[in-house]
């Protein structure tokens, strides 16, 4: 493994999926990539754990998907937040905002 | 049009279960054509950029590429599905998967074979109506510890009168051979049973021509006062014939009802025939003919104010020898009847000092019971060896499941994470391990019908009702139902294992983290594997000692060179005088056939059956009948302990001239003269004998001879006593024992012609060399043996496979930890000593528990058993250090491994 991406923390890979899906509805590709660019290039998701989180959390009723049509017009799988996957995402975000700052504090501490 | 409908709806399913699993593949290959894609902008070449797209997919697209429904839909296109991929697996398995279904197919094949065994000799139901409240009864002398004797026809009468509270009605038989002319005049040697006029109504036998018995058939023939000469009956003897015998002799005719049969100077009337198949089932010791050709209605003559008795055999009076047949009341349990049948006893006992001194009571045992107590522990025994296998089996193949199981433990991780539920995981592994057992179980099927017909021809000839034993339809479903509980039992463990929660530390890890249980598991399994075989190696090890001490006991005679056989009068020589001419005459021709060195007859051959017991005593018996005590007797012609090679041990045996009735002389076995005088010589000392009838007699030991194992080779029976054939009244002696200088085998057809030249109408039987008879009585023993030992070695086999597996897992398991090891500068030897250290302790563990199983369950067997203990300690001690030797060796080849590990290769392996 380089050192220029990072492996993903146990259980974040989930959040990171549906805040990429809370800027709107996208295939599974669109997701690794746009959750790539979002970190500038610093993480990294594999496909061996995307497409599993993916139907994981489609199976908990957090997103939907439906066939659509790709930028390059060809047939797609484009998955969407639902209202329930919205709330969890809020939840995720505000346990994972008091973890980091929680650490921060340990980590800086003097 | 509506049968159509379910039709149509299948083929949407399969084609719903296509589309899903058609979305999957589309969906990644969209996946794999952007990564693609944009690798070669980023100036991959093509073929790189797409092997980098497929790499990043891992082993998800595996899965995907073998064609499975990762998503699992349900219902039957999903069980197909199921189906074919674990064929596909199993198959791409191969060696595995054949050792697994084999193991398991010698688990069913014998479990099946044994239980066939089983449900015929002990589970099948008697031929009889109501079968379950038949009691069968017999006589105890508990003081002369003489059980289950044929009951004397007074002890049957009044037990019948004094227990009809509890009896609906009671019945006896006892059964003989006689003589009938054949449609041509050749005599056939028929089995005949004398019965009550009650015995087909009791037992509820099915009359197919003529008619049943009715109660004056029973009638006695002889009135106590009647001027007419006792050896004439004044009312005929009625017959029912079998339907086999009816058929052979009679063409089935039924004009044959009505007639008279003649036999000898007698005659009976046939008046019905049974329906086909009908048979006397009692155990082999109680000596009732089992199909009998005729069946004849005892006329019976009893007064119980005077307990005087008999029934009419011929034109002979009997008294004894009777097996009684009771049916209980409904609802009555045996403890009552045996209450009744208590109360009459103690009359007995009050009444006659015979009985009183004797310690007589009534013997009640269910019939069926009865019927299988002499080889129930036999078939115990076995069906716990056959179950032990099937464990073993089992066992065996669950640790190949689990192994096969880790193996894909990433697969399967990878299947959950993408949908499939945890049923549908469960179901995947179910439906492998149900594979493996069904290819098992027809293996196994084979393999049991193959086995019965061996286990058949194995047999010892006791066992009742052999000839039923067959593969049938219970025995069939038996199988099928062990094949079932096998794939249950075995694919549960790893069907849970693989829905584990945690898969996606699997996902996430190298495939070979294990979780915590399932070292300890297969452990344990391997444990109880050893357990097993162990207990299984230690009873057939006892066996092995019992057939080994069976080989070595002084049978005091020696068997070999001597040829045994019957010959019987065609008509009853009606003197004592023509009775012994004839044997004379027998003699002579016998001594005309060349290779006969030595020619002798007795009444009874060693080995073969048919010994009774006569009482014998000394002074305090006179006054105290209670002293008598019980000895086998055989009349004998002179010159048999000679023939038979019986060592003479005092004394002198018997010589021409003391072979008539009015010399009273004895030849006692070493046990009889050591019990009656331990102080002094026997010879020369007289003892009371109560043979002849009317009243007991002194008699003069004139010799000491060792003793027979006449009765059974393994128990070493009752003292005898001989006569001469003479003082019995001549005649007696119809068992001829030639001593031959070749094999006796070669003489059999000019002893045939020599007796066929005598006399056309003399019959010769039963005749065959005396080492037959020898090994005939081996054959429970080495029967046991035989299957023990087949069942201890194919369980120590799979024991050791198992024991293989599991330290060939852990070394697979350890492979990294080793190198590790290795690369911290363990030596090659060190490793070896881990990894059959390993072994050796599961091995230890695995026979301490065998050995406390052992000493518990070779009780079991402890009637079958020949001069050895069933915890003997030789036995134990020496299986103990052979199953160690045996772990050793399966533990060999892993640790070999283990101990050859590059350090390097095995660190890199993580």
């Amino acid at each position: 493994m380089s050192r220029d991406t990072l492996d993903l923390p146990q259980g974040t890979l989930d959040m990171l999926v549906l805040k990429a899906l809370s800027l709107g509805a996208m295939h599974g590709y669109g997701i690794g990539q746009r959750i790539q660019q979002l970190a500038d290039g610093m993480l990294r998701v594999e496909e061996g754990t995307l497409y599993p989180a993916l139907y994981r959390l489609e199976r908990r009723g957090w997103i939907e998907s439906e066939w659509g049509l790709s930028d390059n017009n060809r047939r797609a799988r484009f998955y969407t937040l639902t209202r329930v996957g919205r709330r969890q995402l809020e939840v995720e975000a505000s346990d994972w905002a008091r973890l980091t700052l929680a650490i921060r504090k340990v980590m800086h501490a003097s | 049009m509506g049968r159509l409908k379910p039709w149509l709806r299948r083929c949407e399913w399969l084609w719903r279960s296509s589309r899903i699993h058609d979305e999957i593949a589309e969906e990644f290959q969209f996946h794999l054509d952007q990564r693609t894609e944009a690798n070669i902008r980023s100036g991959m070449p093509p073929d790189a950029a797409r092997r980098d797209a497929l790499r990043r997919f891992g082993p998800l697209l595996q899965i995907t590429e073998q064609g499975y429904d990762v998503r699992g839909a349900g219902g039957l296109d999903a069980l197909i599905a199921d189906l074919r991929y674990a064929t596909r697996l199993l198959v791409k398995n191969g060696g595995l998967t054949s050792i697994a279904m084999v193991t398991l197919a010698l688990g069913i094949g014998a479990s099946t074979a044994m239980f066939s065994v089983t449900h015929a000799v002990l589970l099948r139901p008697l031929p009889y109506n109501d079968p379950t409240r038949l009691v069968v009864i017999g006589g105890d002398m508990r003081m002369r510890h003489n059980f289950d004797e044929p009951l004397s026809y007074e002890n049957y009468a009044d037990l019948r009168e004094g227990t009809r509270d509890v009896f609906d009605d009671m019945t006896a038989v006892v059964t003989t051979r006689n003589i009938f002319a054949r449609g041509d005049g050749t005599p056939e040697q028929l089995k005949r049973a004398f019965v009550p006029a009650n015995f087909f109504r009791l037992l509820g036998a099915r009359i197919v021509g003529g008619r049943d018995f009715g109660d004056a058939d029973g009638q006695p023939a002889l009135l106590r006062d009647s001027a007419a000469t006792p050896n004439q009956p004044q009312l005929p003897l009625v017959s029912i014939i079998s339907y086999e015998y009816w058929q052979r002799r009679f063409g089935g005719s039924p004009t044959v009802f009505g007639h008279p049969l003649q036999y000898g100077a007698n005659s009976t009337l046939i008046v019905g025939a049974l329906a086909p198949e009908f048979e006397l089932v009692f155990r082999d010791s109680a000596d009732v003919e089992r199909s009998c050709d005729i069946f004849t209605a005892m006329r019976v003559n009893y007064d119980s104010r005077h307990r005087s008795g008999f029934y009419v055999v011929d034109d002979k009076l009997k008294w004894t020898g009777l097996r009684a047949i009771a049916r209980l009341k409904p609802g009555v349990s045996l403890e009552r009847a045996e209450q009744s049948a208590g109360r009459v006893a103690a009359e007995v006992r009050r009444d006659f000092p015979v009985y009183g001194g004797g310690g007589f009571y009534y013997h009640l045992e269910p019939m069926h019971q009865h019927l299988v107590a002499e080889v129930r522990p036999a078939v115990r025994a076995f069906m716990g060896a056959v179950v032990f296998l099937l464990l073993i089996a089992c066992a065996n193949v669950a640790n190949f499941l689990l192994v096969h199981t880790s193996l894909r433990e990433r697969e399967l991780a990878v299947r959950g994470a993408l949908g499939a539920t945890r049923a549908r995981l469960i179901r995947q592994v179910l439906v492998e391990a149900l594979l493996v057992a069904a290819g098992g179980t027809l293996l196994g099927i084979a393999l049991a019908s193959a086995g019965i017909r061996g286990l058949v021809g194995m047999m010892p000839p006791h066992v009742p009702r052999l000839d039923t034993i067959a593969l049938d339809p219970a025995v069939l479903l038996f199988s099928i139902a062990a094949g079932l509980a096998a794939a249950a039992g075995f694919g549960i463990v790893p069907a849970w294992r693989a829905s584990h929660p945690d898969l996606m530390l699997t996902l996430h890890g190298s495939g070979r983290t294990r979780g915590l249980g399932e070292g300890s598991l297969r452990n344990g399994v391997a444990v109880a594997e050893v357990a097993l075989s162990f207990v299984l190696l230690i009873g057939s090890g006892l066996m092995m000692r019992s057939f080994i001490a069976l080989q070595h006991i002084k049978l005091g005679f020696d068997p070999h060179h001597v040829l045994t056989f019957q010959v019987l009068p065609g008509m009853l020589e009606s003197t004592s005088e023509t009775r012994a001419t004839r044997i004379r005459e027998i003699q002579t021709a016998l001594r005309q056939v060349s290779d006969v060195e030595q020619i002798t007859a007795a009444a009874l051959v060693p080995l073969d059956g048919g010994y009774g017991t006569i009482p014998w005593g000394q002074e305090a018996a006179i006054v105290d009948r209670s002293r008598y005590q019980a000895a086998d007797s055989l009349s004998v012609l002179p010159g048999y302990f000679e023939t038979m090679r019986t060592p003479l041990l005092a004394g002198r045996t018997f010589t021409e001239a003391d072979n008539t009735p009015d010399r009273n002389l004895v030849i006692v076995d070493q046990v009889l003269a050591a019990k009656a005088f331990p102080q002094e010589s026997a010879v020369g000392q007289r003892i009371l004998i109560s043979i002849r009838p009317v009243k007991p007699e002194w008699v003069e030991i004139i010799g000491v001879v060792a003793h027979q194992r006449a009765t059974s080779i393994a128990e070493s029976g009752n003292p005898q006593i001989y006569f001469t054939d003479g003082f019995l009244g001549h005649g007696s002696t119809s068992r001829w024992m030639l001593r031959t200088a070749v094999d006796p085998a070669t003489v059999a057809p000019s002893v045939r012609a020599a007796i066929r030249n005598l006399d056309s109408n003399l019959l010769v039987n039963n005749m065959a060399p005396m080492t037959r008879l020898v090994e005939r009585a081996q054959a429970g023993t080495r029967f046991s043996l035989l299957l023990l030992g087949t069942f201890a070695t194919t369980a120590t086999i799979l024991a050791s496979v198992g024991l293989y597996g599991v330290l060939a897992a852990l070394v697979r398991q350890r492979t990294p930890e080793i190198g590790v090891r290795l690369a911290l500068g363990a030596l090659p030897p060190n490793i070896f000593a881990l990894v059959v250290g390993q072994g050796l302790r599961l091995s230890t563990i695995g026979i301490g528990l065998g050995v406390i199983a052992a000493v518990g369950l070779t009780r079991v067997i402890a009637s079958m058993l020949v001069g050895v203990q069933p915890t003997d300690p030789l036995t134990f001690g020496g299986i103990v250090v052979g199953f160690f030797i045996i772990a050793a060796v399966a533990c060999w080849i892993p640790a070999r491994r283990a101990s050859g590990l590059d350090p390097l290769v095995a660190l890199r392996d993580e």
